[in-house]
């Protein structure tokens, strides 16, 4: 009789190099769903795809990538719209990857840290990186810019004054890059401070984005600055209210707001969220904390 | 200061890929795909829709590298968002069904091809995922949850937005169900 204690359902389980439980897929399908999400994740397809006419792995790669771009994405609109859409991303912006908030933000709101009752209004992106940030240590690293490395400028469509004024020569991609090692490291004023040069670039509208929202997560989770999280998730949402990020801003909206104490807008992120994601993995847990507000007196 | 041990060792082909590198991102992908593949297998009915998810949670899982903190394995962070996104397609495709319909994710399972191209640990496994398949939904959730993805108790509580005591007895259930289904009778 077949051993099947827990242990032995462990190694049946697991997820290891060996085949099962997905049924086989030959090479060429398993390109084509990476090709696919390449595409889906706003990676600019190699140079030699873009050629029609060539032959070999370009013009393979490129059939795979239009193919998926077409069908495979197709399947993905409805509830998860807002990805489909950026498979197109690629079409207009060879930026870097859209990032989203780490995927288990703390469920418990850190204690409310005393505030102002009323967040003003969302500022624009640029705003965070304004010299009135409460955060000291985040303000030299705004300003000067490195001159050793040469950046890309993208043309913004929301911007485009500022894109004639500010040329930072650090490209975005280098300075998340650069973040996100901060971050790894547990440096979170340096990997803000960084992250705060992407926003004041503000070159490229979707590491603008991306970097609001990494931001505002290390303000709640790390930096213990719930009111600068707020702040930061709102000029996150209002640089693209229907992006693939807005659920995540959304969400961070939320918990923000909860721990700075002000139920009321905490109530107001929560209905926001639920309008919007009503589909999403946290949508439950967004209800179950709108019946607490809705309980309190 | 802070002593060097305290950084953690980190794939820098994680941080190429999330600084936009396409040719690091598709090494990764590479690499991930069959885990991916299969995971969404354990954790959705029938075959039939096991690439488009899986293509759907490695989208997720490249928009989010730029995000992984590096303190714990990065396939378990993988692992997480994966299981994340099939639920969210589970859940897509269980709306987009009609009343009376059949649901969209009671996929097919593939007949012949393929059948035994990866030795016992194979058969085994289609073996449990053809029971798991027979399973309630919640049973499944938490089985997979727990055996293939490493969560605790109160972790797969949190992430499925369910009480303790019905996550524990939803695994209890679903390990009986599991052992009847596969013949087994050790406890």
């Amino acid at each position: 009789m077949r051993d099947l204690s827990d242990r032995k359902l462990e190694e049946m389980f697991q997820l290891d190099d060996r085949p099962g439980p997905a049924r086989p897929a030959d090479d060429a399908a398993l390109a084509a769903i990476i090709a696919g999400a390449l595409g889906g994740a706003g990676f600019a397809p190699p140079i030699a795809a873009r050629a029609p006419a060539a032959g070999g792995h370009g013009a393979a790669a490129a059939t795979a990538a239009k193919g998926l771009g077409v069908v495979k994405l197709a399947l993905l609109a409805g509830g998860a719209a807002g990805v489909a859409l950026i498979g197109w991303v690629w079409l207009r912006s060879p930026a870097a990857p859209r990032v989203t908030p780490p995927p288990a933000v703390a469920i418990t709101a850190p204690a409310p840290a005393a505030v102002p009752p009323s967040e003003p209004a969302p500022p624009p992106p640029a705003a965070v990186a304004e010299p009135d940030d409460p955060d000291p240590e985040i303000e030299p690293e705004i300003e000067p810019a490195r001159p050793a490395i040469k950046s890309k400028p993208t043309p913004s469509h929301r911007h485009p004054a500022r894109v004639a004024v500010a040329a930072p020569p650090v490209a975005p991609e280098d300075l998340l890059a650069a973040a996100n090692a901060a971050r790894v490291a547990h440096h979170w004023r340096k990997a803000d401070a960084l992250y705060a040069r992407v926003v004041s670039g503000g070159q490229a509208e979707l590491a603008v984005q991306a970097a609001l929202v990494a931001s505002a997560s290390l303000h709640l989770e790390h930096l213990g600055d719930p009111a600068g999280a707020v702040r930061r998730f709102r000029a996150a949402l209002a640089a693209g209210p229907r992006d693939a990020l807005a659920e995540d801003a959304r969400w961070g909206l939320a918990e923000s707001t909860r721990a700075t104490g002000d139920v009321a807008a905490e109530a107001a992120a929560l209905d926001d969220f639920l309008a919007h994601h009503a589909g999403s993995p946290r949508a439950a847990r967004a209800r179950a904390r709108r019946g607490e507000l809705q309980a309190q007196p | 200061m802070t002593p060097a041990l305290a950084t953690p060792v980190v794939d820098p082909r994680i941080f190429a890929a999330a600084s936009g590198d396409r040719a690091a991102a598709q090494q990764l992908c590479r690499e991930l795909l069959p885990r991916v593949r299969n995971l969404v297998r354990y954790l959705l009915r029938g075959d039939s829709r096991v690439d488009d998810v899986a293509q759907e949670a490695l989208i997720a899982v490249l928009r989010g590298l730029a995000t992984f903190r590096g303190d714990g394995r990065f396939e378990s962070w993988v692992d997480r968002i994966v299981a994340r996104t099939t639920f969210a397609a589970i859940r897509r495709l269980r709306a987009e069904t009609q009343p009376g319909e059949r649901s969209a994710i009671d996929g097919e399972n593939d007949r012949g091809a393929g059948g035994g191209a990866g030795g016992e640990a194979y058969v085994l496994r289609r073996e449990l995922v053809e029971a798991l398949d027979r399973l309630p939904p919640d049973q499944r959730e938490s089985l997979v949850l727990h055996f293939a993805v490493g969560m605790t108790v109160p972790e797969i509580a949190d992430a499925v937005a369910a009480p303790f005591e019905t996550v524990r007895s939803r695994l209890r259930l679903g390990k009986v169900a599991l052992r009847e289904a596969l013949g087994g009778r050790d406890a």
